[in-house]
């Protein structure tokens, strides 16, 4: 799922991360690996901030996209630090470019980015709520820490995004980004069930490959060099 | 008179190269521009640079890297060979054959608005081949092509005939020197296309001593090696390259992120392993070597492929006759590779230029902007005196000038720079900046005058591209860049930006390793410098005449 797009259906998200929290977080795998999931996702909210760092024509914005790629490095260092102290195995961190401000363009570019640090304002205050009521001081410590930055970084992004709106109203880019995050979400949906699909067809039809694997194995002899 | 796009990708290492009139223009790696390291995927941002630096001309033709049914037919036949247990990864590999990579050619048409007339391929290992001849000193030569595999090729031998790549012999999958080293480089717990310098840098610590256990899955022969598939999981694992029955004879695969701590046995008897490979390595390079230098009636040799980036085999090489090493070896080579091809194809001279620097240029004006907005300290001066000043006090500093190199190496455009000589260089860049594993070495740059002082041999242009490895003269001095074995991977330093700074420093030697952290690609553009500085406790930042502090 796209990191931004993470718990864009979870508008409830105190209530539902206590419901849940006993299985979302239920065992040391689970946890090291959704933490790991997390350190993706900071690190393409760090590469997508670098594009735009490079992209924007304003050096006072492209200024702040790196103190905000910053912050998501060294977010990403952190959960991948607890997610390995917990006994992840080694991963090297890879997440995509998607190249999203030369996509949508920077007013939008930044609704998106502001949406996306609200949600995980509430996200990770939910999270360090319920850690700390279930006595998990480090995880709660985890979260906590990394509160105050997006926080911050919500609040940047909506300041930037009315000074490149030149103060008015907003709420088209807004619309904009809200679309195209719900188009991003489907998109992976949609994605996953076909790559599930074709997996199950792929299996069902596979007895059909015996007859060319016979083929295959007759001449693969002849076919290897020396 | 063509304008020749190059382009590879989809695998690893996508590159974009243009050539116009016969003239190389310019030539990107996509990771120095996405930030992911060897991105695979097609380089449009690449392709979107080349394009800029070189002022937007009409692409008569695009030439890709390598032939994409070709690639899909060997996959489909491998996988159907080995089903139904080639089952677990059958779906997938299909999938991502049929996904985007069969379709790439019509993509790129599509992408670039380019008729599909005007797009083509080569094959992977004619594109090699390419990128080494026609950018070496030389107009023939004998050709060695060494990777893990094209299309199914996994070496290729080539001479030359009418100013043409003619190919004399190959080398079929699955027996490739590239898969085994990459396989042994999987095995020490390093990832593949990235850990194989790690390997090469972790033999000097090991005995090749392992020989007769490398004998039950691998022998040489005069195509290079012939390998036991059923030690390699048959080739079907997409991450790992070996098997259970390769670890029953060699032991346990290390575990990926484990410290290394060489004083112990166990990561020795790793060290040793590492040397073994090495070893193979070098001896069935050196047997191709002879065999291609007969064949094609010439002493002088030409290298490309992935293995082309071991720079212990080179310097092996290097003593039987002339040998040239194109920097960018690996598959991103293979658009430049192919940009050439087109262009003799299009009936173009081809010119010969450097290949130290083809990409962006820095843009020192608006560095200064967004650092000064960053409440960094920016300061004009004289960059040759005030960086000599910063590392005779012994600082470290990164240094950005001119356009970024072409290939895998910093030569001195995108650098970290620092003194040669104490060891304390060597374990404050490693400990703060580039957390590497403690055995692998740093490398000097010297002036070509001062070179044959401080280093075995004299420079030449494997050297300039930082290639091959010398013996350090006075090791006791260059603690910091001497390797365990007494050896460096030095660059010689010719002209550029570093030719105007080495004189100013002792020895005219420094320091110089890639500008960019853990995992990441090295530094493209300033921008990429200065989220660099932000991140890692650099002492100062050079950037054209900008001197940029905390």
């Amino acid at each position: 799922m796209h990191p931004m797009v993470r718990g864009c259906c979870m508008p409830v998200m105190p209530l539902l991360s206590a419901l849940t929290h006993r299985w979302s977080w239920r065992s040391r795998t689970v946890t090291a690996a959704r933490l790991h999931q997390f350190a993706l996702a900071e690190h393409n909210t760090f590469l997508e901030l670098t594009e735009a760092a490079e992209h924007t024509p304003d050096p006072k914005r492209a200024a702040a996209y790196l103190r905000h790629a910053a912050d998501e490095a060294r977010h990403t260092r952190a959960f991948v630090a607890r997610s390995r102290a917990l006994g992840a195995p080694y991963t090297a961190i890879r997440a995509d470019n998607t190249a999203l401000f030369s996509t949508l363009g920077e007013p939008t570019f930044l609704a998106f980015v502001a949406r996306g640090e609200a949600r995980a304002v509430q996200q990770f205050t939910s999270y360090e709520r319920v850690f700390s009521a279930n006595g998990e001081r480090k995880m709660a410590q985890l979260f906590g820490a990394i509160l105050p930055d997006e926080a911050q970084h919500t609040q940047y992004a909506t300041a930037l995004l009315d000074e490149v709106n030149e103060q008015r109203d907003a709420s088209p880019w807004r619309r904009r980004a809200a679309l195209f995050e719900a188009r991003l979400f489907l998109m992976t949906a949609f994605r996953t069930l076909g790559q599930v699909l074709f997996t199950l067809l792929f299996l069902l039809f596979s007895p059909l490959l015996f007859p060319f694997a016979w083929v295959a194995r007759r001449t693969s002899a002849s076919q290897e060099g020396r | 008179m063509a304008t020749i796009l190059g382009v590879s990708g989809t695998y690893h290492d996508a590159a974009a190269a243009l050539i116009v009139d016969g003239k190389i223009m310019a030539a990107l790696q996509e990771e120095r521009l996405s930030r992911v390291k060897n991105d695979p995927s097609l380089p449009f941002r690449a392709i979107e640079a080349v394009l800029s630096i070189s002022g937007r001309p009409e692409i008569d033709q695009l030439v890709y890297y390598e032939n994409p049914y070709a690639k899909l037919e060997r996959v489909l036949r491998h996988h159907l060979a080995h089903f139904p247990r080639s089952l677990r990864v059958f779906p997938r590999a299909i999938a991502s054959q049929l996904g985007g990579k069969l379709q790439v050619l019509d993509t790129l048409s599509s992408r670039l608005s380019l008729p599909r007339s005007r797009v083509r391929f080569v094959s992977h290992h004619h594109s090699h081949a390419a990128s080494a001849l026609f950018t070496s000193p030389w107009h023939e030569a004998a050709v060695l092509t060494i990777d893990g595999v094209g299309e199914s090729t996994t070496t290729g031998m080539w001479d030359v005939v009418g100013g043409r790549l003619r190919c004399m012999e190959t080398t079929r999958f699955p027996h490739s020197i590239g898969l085994l080293y990459a396989a042994i480089t999987s095995w020490l717990g390093f990832s593949v296309n990235e850990g194989e310098g790690k390997t090469m840098a972790l033999a000097a610590y090991g005995r090749p001593n392992r020989r007769e256990v490398f004998g039950k899955f691998c022998r040489l022969t005069d195509g290079g090696v012939s390998l036991t598939p059923s030690f390699f999981d048959d080739f079907l694992s997409p991450t790992h390259g070996f098997g259970p029955k390769l670890e029953q004879v060699l032991g346990s695969a290390r575990p990926p992120g484990k410290p290394w701590d060489l004083s112990t046995a166990e990561d020795l008897a790793y060290a040793d392993v590492a040397a073994t490979v090495q070893q193979l390595t070098e001896e069935a390079t050196l047997h191709l070597a002879r065999r291609a230098r007969r064949m094609a009636g010439t002493d002088k040799l030409c290298l490309a492929g992935g293995v082309a980036l071991n720079a212990v085999v080179n310097r092996r090489l290097s003593l039987e006759g002339p040998l040239y090493v194109q920097p960018a070896a690996g598959d991103a080579g293979g658009a430049l590779g192919a940009a050439l091809i087109g262009a003799l194809d299009a009936g173009d001279t081809l010119e010969k230029r450097s290949l130290r620097a083809l990409g962006l240029p820095c843009r020192p004006e608006r560095a200064s902007q967004v650092a000064r907005e960053l409440g960094l300290t920016v300061a004009t001066c004289d960059s040759v005196a005030s960086a000599a000043r910063d590392l005779e006090a012994g600082k470290i500093i990164a240094w950005c000038h001119g356009r970024h190199e072409w290939g895998p190496r910093a030569l001195g455009q995108r650098s970290l720079l620092a003194s040669p000589l104490p060891l304390q260089s060597r374990e404050r860049l490693n400990r703060e900046i580039k957390r590497r594993e403690p055995f692998r070495p740093f490398a000097p740059a010297i002036s070509a005058e001062g070179f044959s002082t401080y280093f075995e041999g004299v420079p030449d242009p494997l050297t300039a591209y930082m290639t091959t490895t010398r013996d350090v003269l006075r090791p006791e001095m260059f603690q910091a860049i001497t390797h365990v074995d007494g050896s460096a991977r030095v660059q010689s330093v010719h002209d550029g930006p570093l030719s105007q700074l080495l004189p100013h420093l002792d020895h005219s030697c420094v320091l110089n390793t890639s500008l960019n952290g853990p995992g990441e690609p090295i530094a493209a553009t300033d921008i990429d410098a200065i989220s660099f500085f932000l991140r890692h406790s650099v002492d100062a930042l050079y950037i054209e005449d900008l001197r940029i502090t905390r």
